[in-house]
C-alpha cells in the first residue's frame, strides 16, 4: 500500500472554538499555567465538549515563566483530561502552529474525535526577558559568553539581509508603520493608544542591535499576556457547528538551533548554500501549498509571528508574496498598505500588538477574521488566511493555511 | 515550615543545573577552549572527506565519518554579518560592542567579537584575524575578532 498523498489532509480538519485569555498590566498578576487554562476551559464551553471528549492535546513549549519539562502533562494534569495523545510540540515559536498540525492529523485520521491545543505565557510579568531571553536562542558554549541579546541574534540576519539586497532601514521601516495603523484597531492590542507612527519616527527611536531600533522591533505585551487554545475536529464534525474554520494546507520546517549553526548547513533547502537571506517559511510554506493545491494569490491575509521589521519583508518573500529580494518594493510600493494592500498582521503584529510570549494570538487571529469575529478591523469577506510562526532565530517556522469555505469543498 | 518563595521580582534564569551564560565545556568541545587557553584557534577536519567543521561538531553529516581531529585555523577570515548591541542583557556587559559570525579561511562560521583595530566602523567583508581577550569584567578569556 502506497503512502496516502499528503492533499487528503487539506480541509479533513477543522477548527471549531477559540478561547482566548488576555490579562493586562492592571489585572491581577496570574501563572502562565492559569492563564493557559482560562483559554483551553473557554475553547472547550465554546465548542461544547466537556473533559472526557478531548482526545488530544498539544501544547506549545513550556512557557519562560513557568519552566516545567513536559508542560502538556501539565495542562492534562489541571484539566483531568484522559487524551489518548499528548504532547509539547518543541520547535520553539512555531510549534505553537504545529501544535494545530499535529491535532489535524489526529483527527483526520480518526484517532480521536476533539484536540485541544494550547499555549501562552505571562513572560514579562514575571521574569527579565531582555536578560535571560537569549538563554534560550543562543549556543551556551560558543554564543552566549560574548553577551548577545536576542534581537542582537536575529539581527546578523537582518544585517546580512539588508547588504545583499540593497536594503535601507526606511524601507524596513514602512512595516511598523502600516502594522501600528491595525494595532489602533484592536482593542486588546499593546499599542492601541499609541498613535500612528511614521518612517521617520521608526528612523529616530534609539538603538537596539544594529539595524534593529526601538520600532523595528516587537513589543512586549504590556506586561501582561494573551493565553490562547482551540479545538479541533474533524470537518465532517465540524458541520455540525457555527462557523468552522478549516486547515487546507500545512508545512513545518527545521534548520538548526543556534544561527551559527545555520551556516554550517549546506547541500539542503533552504541552504543549498550557506545564507542568512532565506528562511525554512519558503519550505514550509510550498508544503502548505501543494497541500492546498492553491497559492499566494488566492490568500486573503496574511498572519506572522515575526518580531523585527525586516524579518516581515524576508518571510514575505518567503512565503511567495514577491520574488526574494524583491521585498523593498513590494512593501516600498504598497504592497502591504493598510489601505489597499494585502491584509498583513491585521491584530498589529508583533511591532504593534505585542510579543505575548509563546502565545497563539496571531493564528486566532486569522481564524476570527475567518469567523466575521473581528470588530473594528473586520476584512470584507475573507475566505482564505495564512499563518506563518517561526521560533529560535529562525530555526523552526510552520505554516497554516486555513479556509471559511472547506466544509463544502 | 519552608520558606515562601519570592516571586516578586521573578527568579533567576537557568536551564537544567547551569546558569545560563557559562562557557561548560563538553567533551567533545575540550578541544577547543584547550586552545583557547594556549592563544590557538581550533576547529575540526574530517579525516574522511577533508571538510573543515565547527568545534561542535561529533560526527562529518558531509560523509558520515567518526574520524575528526582537532587542527588549528590560521585565525584569519572575514566578516559575513554582525550586529552592534546598545542595549545589554546585563551589567556584566558594557554597550555598545559589536558581535558577529566570521567566516574563516577554512570555510568554518564562528560566533565572536569583532574587536576594530583602528577606530573605523566595521562592515561586511572586512578582513579579521583572531586575538584573545576578556569580553567582560573579569570574564574569560575568549576568541575575538580584530579587523585588519
Amino acid at each position: 500500500m502506497t503512502a496516502m498523498p499528503a492533499s487528503a489532509l487539506s480541509d479533513a480538519a477543522s477548527i471549531v472554538a477559540v478561547g482566548m485569555h488576555v490579562v493586562s498590566p492592571a489585572d491581577e498578576r496570574i501563572s502562565s499555567l492559569e492563564l493557559q487554562l482560562h483559554a483551553c476551559r473557554d475553547a472547550m464551553r465554546g465548542a461544547g465538549i466537556d473533559r472526557t471528549d478531548v482526545g488530544a492535546v498539544f501544547t506549545g513549549r513550556a512557557p519562560m515563566s513557568y519552566t516545567a519539562m513536559e508542560w502538556n502533562m501539565r495542562i492534562v494534569n489541571e484539566l483531568k483530561i484522559v487524551p489518548k495523545l499528548s504532547s509539547e510540540i518543541t520547535v520553539h515559536g512555531a510549534g505553537v502552529l504545529a501544535t494545530w498540525q499535529y491535532a489535524a492529523m489526529a483527527v483526520a485520521n480518526g484517532l480521536v474525535d476533539y484536540a485541544l491545543c494550547c499555549s501562552g505565557c505571562m513572560g514579562r510579568r514575571w521574569v527579565d526577558l531582555v536578560k535571560v531571553n537569549a538563554g534560550v536562542e543562543a549556543d551556551l558554549q560558543f554564543e552566549m559568553p560574548y553577551g548577545p541579546t536576542t534581537p542582537s541574534l536575529y539581527a546578523l540576519w537582518g544585517q546580512r539581509y539588508m547588504h545583499e539586497f540593497g536594503v535601507r532601514p526606511e524601507d524596513t521601516a514602512r512595516i511598523a508603520v502600516e502594522n501600528r495603523k491595525w494595532a489602533l484597531h484592536h482593542p486588546d492590542a499593546a499599542m492601541r493608544d499609541k498613535g500612528e507612527i511614521t518612517v521617520a519616527d521608526v528612523l529616530a527611536s534609539r538603538p537596539i542591535a544594529s539595524p534593529l531600533r526601538l520600532l523595528d522591533c516587537s513589543s512586549w505585551y504590556k506586561g501582561g499576556g494573551v493565553g490562547s487554545a482551540v479545538v479541533i475536529t474533524s470537518t465532517g464534525r465540524a458541520r455540525a457547528f457555527d462557523r468552522p474554520v478549516s486547515i487546507s494546507g500545512f508545512g513545518q520546517c527545521t534548520t538548526h538551533e543556534w544561527v551559527t549553526d545555520r551556516l554550517g548547513l549546506w547541500g539542503i533547502e533552504p541552504s543549498i548554500k550557506p545564507n542568512l537571506v532565506t528562511t525554512g517559511a519558503k519550505v514550509a510554506a510550498a508544503d502548505a501549498y501543494a497541500m492546498a493545491a492553491i497559492g499566494p494569490e488566492d490568500v486573503d491575509l496574511v498572519e506572522t509571528s515575526a518580531p523585527f521589521t525586516f524579518l516581515n519583508m524576508m518571510v514575505l518573500e518567503d512565503l511567495g508574496f514577491c520574488e526574494k529580494g524583491e521585498g523593498k518594493h513590494f512593501v516600498g510600493g504598497g504592497g502591504i498598505d493598510f489601505d489597499g494592500g494585502l491584509p498583513f498582521n491585521t491584530n498589529g503584529g508583533y511591532l504593534s500588538f505585542g510579543q505575548a510570549a509563546n502565545g497563539m494570538q496571531m493564528a486566532t487571529e486569522a481564524v476570527q477574521q475567518l469567523r466575521g469575529e473581528a470588530p473594528g478591523r473586520q476584512l470584507a469577506d475573507p475566505h482564505r488566511a495564512l499563518v506563518h510562526f517561526h521560533g529560535g532565530p529562525n530555526a523552526a517556522h510552520s505554516v497554516l493555511l486555513l479556509s471559511n469555505e472547506g466544509g463544502s469543498r | 515550615m519552608t520558606a515562601r518563595i519570592d516571586w516578586s521580582e521573578g527568579l533567576p534564569f537557568k536551564i537544567g543545573p547551569y546558569e545560563v551564560g557559562l562557557t561548560e565545556t563538553a567533551p567533545e568541545t575540550a578541544g577547543y577552549w584547550a586552545g583557547v587557553e594556549r592563544g590557538e584557534l581550533m576547529i575540526k577536519r574530517c579525516a574522511g572527506c577533508g571538510r573543515h567543521l565547527h568545534p561542535r561538531r561529533i560526527f562529518c553529516p558531509g560523509c558520515t565519518s567518526n574520524d575528526l581531529a582537532w587542527v588549528r585555523s590560521s585565525g584569519r577570515g572575514t566578516v559575513y554579518t554582525f550586529s552592534t548591541v546598545y542595549r545589554a542583557p546585563t551589567e556584566e556587559f558594557e554597550a555598545p560592542y559589536t558581535n558577529g559570525i566570521v567566516e574563516l579561511e577554512e570555510g568554518v562560521f564562528l560566533y565572536g567579537r569583532l574587536v576594530d583595530g583602528d577606530g573605523a566602523e566595521i562592515a561586511i567583508g572586512d578582513p579579521v584575524e583572531v586575538d584573545f581577550e576578556a569580553v567582560r569584567a573579569e570574564g574569560e578569556v575568549l576568541p575575538v575578532y580584530r579587523v585588519r
